[in-house]
């Protein structure tokens, strides 16, 4: 345990001297213009920057235009015809049947509910 | 305000244009750099503050005002308003008291205080501690400290293995913290007399 704090001393008076170097040995140079190092390093450092928000933001874009654009109008209207011929089918079996018109009513509801169940999910 | 950028559109300002960017921040670094450096006389936190200033234009571009003002007095209020962060930060501290050569006994325990960077007595001290190293030991941390260069590229310049170049900036370092230790004591019994 001894030995891990003395090394941990040692590691950290070393970078500790490092630092401290860098930021004396840096006023012996010139204090009215930036080093050409650290110029180029920032101005790549921002450019790195700007290019990786501009590609995020475009993958954000491009992501709620395919759910708006493609999947959801896509299922939507399937789900759409799908209610129209499920109750168009129900009134067609009610007549053939010579069904209760209760019957009918109760199969175009069920056909309804499904429908906002879907509406519903697509909401949340 | 660069010509340039004063004829294109804002919206590639607001939007990230690289090319305006690398136009606008190869003017911006050395105007903020010269700001900060007459407040105060510090190159390591005047590199800090325009970093920090830099990164902060360009997170918070999206609310740029082209009505309110050009890019350069927009960067410039900013650049002021970390002015004011620094100043209020260093006020809420203690000031360093005591002299030079307690802060150089403790170089490599405790950081040097930036006020004590600005003092004009340690520029002399870190010329006169530098001065005295070898020719090749002084051209080696100037190239890894000021020029930002690692041991491979420093064997490049020095013609020497990149081996040989570590064990130099080794041998550099520590005769640096002893010439630094000397010269801060000379310099406070040279004012004591």
């Amino acid at each position: 345990m001894k030995r891990e704090n003395d090394n941990s001393f040692y590691y950290n008076s070393i970078i500790l001297l490092d630092k401290n170097l860098a930021r004396l040995v840096k006023l012996t140079c010139d204090p009215d213009k930036p080093t050409e190092a650290f110029t180029q390093s920032l101005t790549s450092n921002v450019l790195g920057e700007i290019k990786r928000s501009v590609e995020a933001n475009k993958r954000t874009r491009e992501n709620i235009l395919v759910k708006v654009s493609w999947l959801d109008k896509a299922v939507g209207w399937a789900a759409m015809s799908a209610a129209a011929c499920a109750a168009g089918l129900a009134f067609v079996v009610a007549a053939l049947l010579k069904l209760n018109s209760c019957l009918a009513v109760m199969a175009i509801m069920t056909v309804f509910a499904n429908w906002l169940n879907y509406l519903g999910g697509l909401i949340l | 305000m660069p010509e340039g950028l004063e004829q294109r559109s804002w919206l590639g300002f607001a939007e990230g244009d690289a090319e305006i960017w690398r136009e606008f921040i190869s003017q911006q670094i050395p105007r903020l750099y010269g700001l900060f450096v007459k407040r105060w006389l510090n190159p390591s936190l005047a590199e800090e503050l325009v970093q920090k200033t830099v990164f902060d234009a360009v997170r918070g571009r999206g609310s740029y005002d082209p009505s309110k003002g050009s890019p350069e007095e927009w960067i410039l209020g900013i650049a002021r308003n970390n002015i004011s962060l620094e100043a209020r930060k260093r006020a809420s501290r203690p000031s360093p008291n005591g002299d030079i050569s307690s802060y150089f006994a403790a170089i490599d325990t405790r950081p040097l205080p930036d006020e004590v960077l600005e003092r004009q007595e340690t520029t002399l001290i870190v010329r006169s501690a530098m001065s005295r190293l070898e020719p090749k030991e002084q051209t080696a941390l100037k190239a890894k400290y000021i020029e930002g260069l690692d041991a491979r590229d420093i064997s490049r310049q020095m013609n020497v293995t990149e081996k040989a170049v570590h064990s130099m900036l080794y041998r550099a370092r520590i005769s640096l913290r002893q010439e630094l230790k000397r010269a801060a004591i000379q310099d406070v019994e040279g004012q004591r007399l």
